[in-house]
């Protein structure tokens, strides 16, 4: 019982706001009977009848009169009930029979002024208002499914296309009503008023009668013209193709006309209103990004490749043709719709939609720096939009921050060779220093690669044969696994120039001067240039490792036999510069070592009796002097020589120790070179080759005068006791002579002189074994155990002395973590293994018994 | 690598906060900490039996610890003996502090560890290291100095009841616990 109660309370008082907002107390057309013709009286007195009735003063009178006029004006203006199509009520009465239009006209004098003309009329009604309602109603009733209809339409074109008409109709027959009411006013402002606010009454309902298909129509459609439109405007657009151009021109105007005839219509019909300023901004918004991810996504051409059409100067390239593109296209389209709708569109709306749009050309090319960076320097235009347009700090952090995203994914994989790594890094530089000349931008992004590039081992290494190579080394064979680029750098004179000695002090006559940038840390020094060689090396880790490096590779080349050093000592004094002549001290001596052998031993040369072998043919004999101390240690794998050479070093020594009375030679025999002279049965060889490959070589020929039949054999245990050599270098040596087929191997370990090529052919014929491919791989040595380098098991010597010292001194048990941190600290040259390693290497100590591990912590076992 | 920071990290607080107080970095604080690591890497690479030393488990690499064992024929063997050595900033121009850390009942070295050397005082010199004066100290376990000894019943005993002085010996010496 409460409920109901309550619920019929409810519903009075929602009765009651309804009311309040909404006249419901306004007669409802009077019935029609069926079958009347428009305009004709139905049922009562004709309305020419009523017309000629006398006037009675009568208040009943009154009354009636007024209510039968009422039924003449309403039955007149009435709208039809049913429609079956959207021309059924398009087709407006005609203004048929003059009689008819005098009898309404009379009626609706009476309607209008009841107070004068029927003063006694009790009940009267503003025929305005019930217009207006009954407008209101026809369209909820009849229109509105007529535009649903509309929308069911596969085409979006029909769909807005048939919606305007049966708006536009629907209009039509509703002012037509309105405007035979307004027959009857005399005056002429408050007709004006009575149809302006029927239209806005008018608007305010077909303004609220969009449906979801009707707008997704307009969008549709507003999307594809305004596309049409300002694709005039595209890059491709300013072609020198003039027919293209014209027609794309005359298809752009066309569109322009079509939308704005839409966009009349739409006005006319009242779907102008804010819903459609919404969608309109909606789809000028996309258009802009469109048209932007269109026209300049990975567009990066360089700022002269475009006319002088830009509008303002401070921008180049991309961002004049947008600017430009915003002030012709997007701002004029803007504004003719606009003045369509009866607004205007002010100046500074339009800097505005430029500084919109040059922002999201800036975050386009933010996202795309990566690949901006990897197709450095064609896309210098890239880096100069983006350089006009990252002003702000939050930009700049944006493009930091967008880049660290993009490096990490893109370039900080495993799968990258470090050579692809340091080229983009190069790329980055240079990039980056086009961007930001204060190198900001670069360090904050430049972490994590630095970071990534100390795991990598070889990355020392790449950098610097890189600079040691050959700038003329440009093809492509040659330069590939090379940063040659690095030694063009170096070579190259202007960038030399630019680079002087950087000081502390502030350069007073410097008129370039810019304070630093407000996002610089702290420590931040204004680089003077790019600096791609600096940059890269700093980034490498620590000098020393770098230097090492630097000394074992340029050890190597100088040991090559290679005929200049100019590379070298330029590469020597640049890097002097960088890290101080004293880091590089001992690099200098290596230089000066071999400037000074070729000297000493010239002067050696001259004094020393010349050695001939046993054919007589004279033997030339040069070295090499290295001071001990400042060189890389360099292995020492002594075997013995032939008597003729080891004749040629003693003499040798003995005029060295003559010239240079303090010092003494020591030979490092493994090291040489060789020219070797072959006469075998069918052919003559002559082969640049190691020392040490002559060396075994020359042991299949010593004894042919012992009077052996056919051709040399030796075993390699022969060879090996012989010329005292280490069992990897004697078979390094004899798998190069079976590769040029001077010996050959017939099992057992025993290697026979070729004399005769074809004797080779009919072997390798039977054994199936081509002798080149037995250079690769090599079959295991029969004497040594291999798998690690004696280097290798040097270092893992010395890390387990480091180990037991830590356990028995610093502290008994340690976890794995602190005695990573303590070798890598204490190590001078830092250790090179990881935490894994050293995890495994400590396993296997474990293993062994040497090892305990207690609580996560090592130790050694107690005795 | 660097060394300016690595001295940061490494040099006794108290030494760089008096370097702070100077306004300056001493000179050489740098090559101390290199020689430091010169000779660690020596200990490593060619260790000297029965001794062995290692900077200290904080990383500071002013103060190392090192160990002796006891030689064989001598009231010391099967001993192990813990010693602490303390570099001075000019390390190798001023000899290290060195003291035994483990109890010890010998004729050199008094009851706090003191040690009485002759090349720990005045006759050092920057050619010695870690690694000499441990080997010294490893042979003065078998051959003390009774001239000048800290401890005088020692000394004593050394000469008149050599059963007497390794009981004694082995009743001082305990193997410490450490951390």
């Amino acid at each position: 019982m409460v409920m109901t109660v309550t619920n019929s309370k409810v519903h009075a008082r929602r009765q009651k706001v309804f009311r309040s907002v909404f006249e419901t107390r306004i007669s409802q057309p009077t019935p029609l009977l069926p079958a009347t013709e428009p305009g004709q009286p139905f049922g009562g007195p004709s309305a020419a009848f009523l017309a000629n009735t006398p006037r009675l003063t009568h208040p009943a009178n009154d009354q009636v009169r007024w209510d039968r006029a009422w039924h003449v004006v309403t039955s007149r203006i009435q709208l039809p009930s049913s429609v079956a199509a959207e021309d059924s009520f398009g087709t407006l009465a005609p203004d048929s029979s003059q009689d008819v239009d005098d009898a309404f006209r009379s009626s609706l004098l009476l309607v209008l002024n009841p107070a004068s003309a029927l003063p006694n009329a009790s009940h009267t009604e503003d025929i305005l208002s019930w217009h207006s309602q009954q407008v209101r109603q026809h369209f909820v009733n009849h229109v509105l499914p007529l535009l649903a209809a509309c929308t069911s339409q596969g085409d979006h074109t029909q769909v807005l296309l048939t919606s305007i008409r049966t708006l536009e109709a629907a209009n039509r027959q509703y002012l037509y009503g309105l405007s035979l009411i307004l027959r009857a006013f005399r005056d002429e402002d408050a007709a004006n008023a009575a149809v302006v606010k029927f239209r806005r009454d008018l608007h305010a309902v077909i303004g609220n009668s969009w449906t979801q298909g009707l707008l997704d129509a307009l969008r549709d459609v507003l999307n594809r013209l305004a596309t049409d439109v300002l694709r005039a405007g595209d890059m491709q657009a300013s072609s020198p193709e003039p027919d293209r151009e014209e027609e794309e021109d005359s298809q752009a105007s066309d569109s322009r006309g079509e939308l704005l005839r839409i966009l009349e219509s739409l006005s006319k019909v009242g779907l102008a209103g804010e819903k459609f300023q919404t969608l309109f901004a909606e789809v000028m918004n996309s258009c802009m990004d469109a048209f932007i991810q269109r026209n300049y996504a990975g567009v990066w051409t360089s700022s002269d490749d475009f006319g002088a059409s830009t509008v303002s100067t401070v921008f180049s390239g991309c961002m004049a043709h947008l600017g430009d593109w915003v002030e012709n296209h997007y701002a004029r389209l803007t504004v003719e719709v606009f003045s369509r709708m009866g607004s205007k569109i002010e100046w500074s709306d339009v800097e505005m939609w430029k500084n919109v749009a040059i922002a999201r050309l800036s975050t386009l090319r933010i996202h795309e720096l990566f690949d901006i960076v990897l197709s450095w320097p064609e896309s210098k235009g890239g880096v100069e939009d983006l350089r006009s347009a990252v002003t702000t700090p939050q930009r700049r952090l944006q493009l930091t921050d967008t880049f660290s995203a993009a490096l990490q994914k893109r370039l900080l994989q495993p799968g990258r060779s470090t050579l692809y790594i340091l080229q983009t890094y190069i790329s980055m530089i240079r990039t980056f220093h086009a961007l930001d000349h204060s190198k900001v931008l670069l360090d904050r992004v430049v972490h994590a690669l630095q970071l990534y590039l100390c795991q990598r081992d070889d990355a020392i290494r790449i950098v610097v044969t890189g600079l040691l190579s050959h700038p003329k080394e440009t093809t492509p064979e040659d330069s590939r696994g090379k940063l040659v680029e690095l030694a063009a750098i170096l070579n190259d004179a202007s960038l030399q120039q630019r680079r002087h000695v950087d000081d502390d002090d502030l350069d007073w006559n410097d008129m370039l001067w810019l304070p630093d940038p407000v996002d610089a840390g702290v420590n931040y020094k204004r680089p003077k240039n790019e600096d791609v060689i600096g940059t890269l090396i700093s980034a490498l880790g620590s000098h020393d490792i770098f230097i090492k490096e630097f000394q074992s590779i340029i050890a190597t080349r100088l040991l090559s036999g290679q005929p200049g050093i100019q590379q070298e000592v330029k590469v020597l004094g640049l890097l002097k510069r960088r890290f101080g002549e004293s880091a590089l001290q001992n690099c200098d001596v290596m230089l000066r070592d071999i400037q000074d052998s070729k000297r000493v031993d010239a002067a050696i040369g001259k004094s020393m009796e010349s050695q001939q072998d046993q054919d007589g043919n004279i033997i030339s004999f040069h070295s090499k002097i290295l001071s001990r101390l400042f060189w890389p240690s360099l292995p020492k794998e002594p075997f013995t020589v032939p008597e003729t050479v080891a004749e040629m070093q003693r003499q040798y020594e003995a005029s060295f120790e003559h010239l240079k009375s303090s010092r003494k030679l020591n030979w490092l025999d493994n090291l040489g070179l060789a020219t070797v002279h072959l006469e075998l049965e069918d052919r003559t060889l002559t082969i640049e080759c190691k020392t040490y490959e002559a060396t075994v070589i020359y042991a299949f020929g010593q004894d042919e005068a012992a009077g052996e039949q056919g051709p040399a054999k030796r075993t390699f245990n022969d060879l090996w006791q012989k010329l005292m050599i280490d069992e990897d270098l004697l078979e390094e040596a004899l798998a190069f002579w079976v590769s040029q087929r001077v010996i050959r191997d017939v099992g057992e370990q025993t290697y026979v002189v070729l004399e005769k090529l074809e004797d080779d052919v009919e072997n390798a014929g039977a054994d199936a074994a081509p002798a080149t491919g037995e250079m690769e791989g090599g079959p295991p040595s029969p004497r040594k155990a291999k798998g690690m380098s004696a280097k290798e098991q040097e270092q893992r010597g010395i890390y387990w002395q480091f180990i037991v010292g830590m356990l028995t001194n610093s502290s008994p048990a340690m976890p794995l973590a602190q005695m990573m941190m303590m070798m890598k600290m204490l190590i001078p040259d830092g250790c090179s293994w990881s935490n894994e390693e050293l995890q495994d290497f400590l396993e296997e100590k474990i293993a062994a018994g040497e090892l305990e591990l207690a609580g996560g912590k090592y130790r050694l076992p107690k005795k | 690598m660097d060394y300016s920071t690595q001295d940061n990290q490494n040099a006794a607080p108290g030494a760089l906060d008096a370097a702070k107080l100077n306004g300056a970095r001493k000179p050489d604080s740098q090559s101390v900490t290199k020689r430091l690591q010169t000779e660690l890497m020596q200990l490593m690479t060619s260790p000297a039996p029965g001794v062995s030393a290692f900077p200290s488990a904080d990383g500071n690499l002013l103060s190392w610890t090192a160990t002796i064992e006891g030689p064989d024929d001598t009231p010391y063997t099967g001993l192990t003996m813990k010693l602490s050595f303390a570099f001075p900033s000019n390390y190798p121009y001023a000899p290290p502090t060195v003291l035994f850390k483990t109890p010890i009942y010998h004729p050199n070295v008094d009851f706090s560890g003191r040690i009485c050397l002759d090349i720990l005082k005045d006759k050092w010199t920057a050619a010695y290291n870690v690694q000499t004066v441990l080997l010294s100290l490893q042979s003065l376990l078998g051959e003390p100095n009774n001239a000048s000894p800290l401890n005088g019943e020692a000394a004593e005993l050394w000469d008149s009841d050599p059963e007497e002085f390794k009981k004694k010996v082995l009743g001082r010496h305990r193997d410490i616990e450490e951390e």
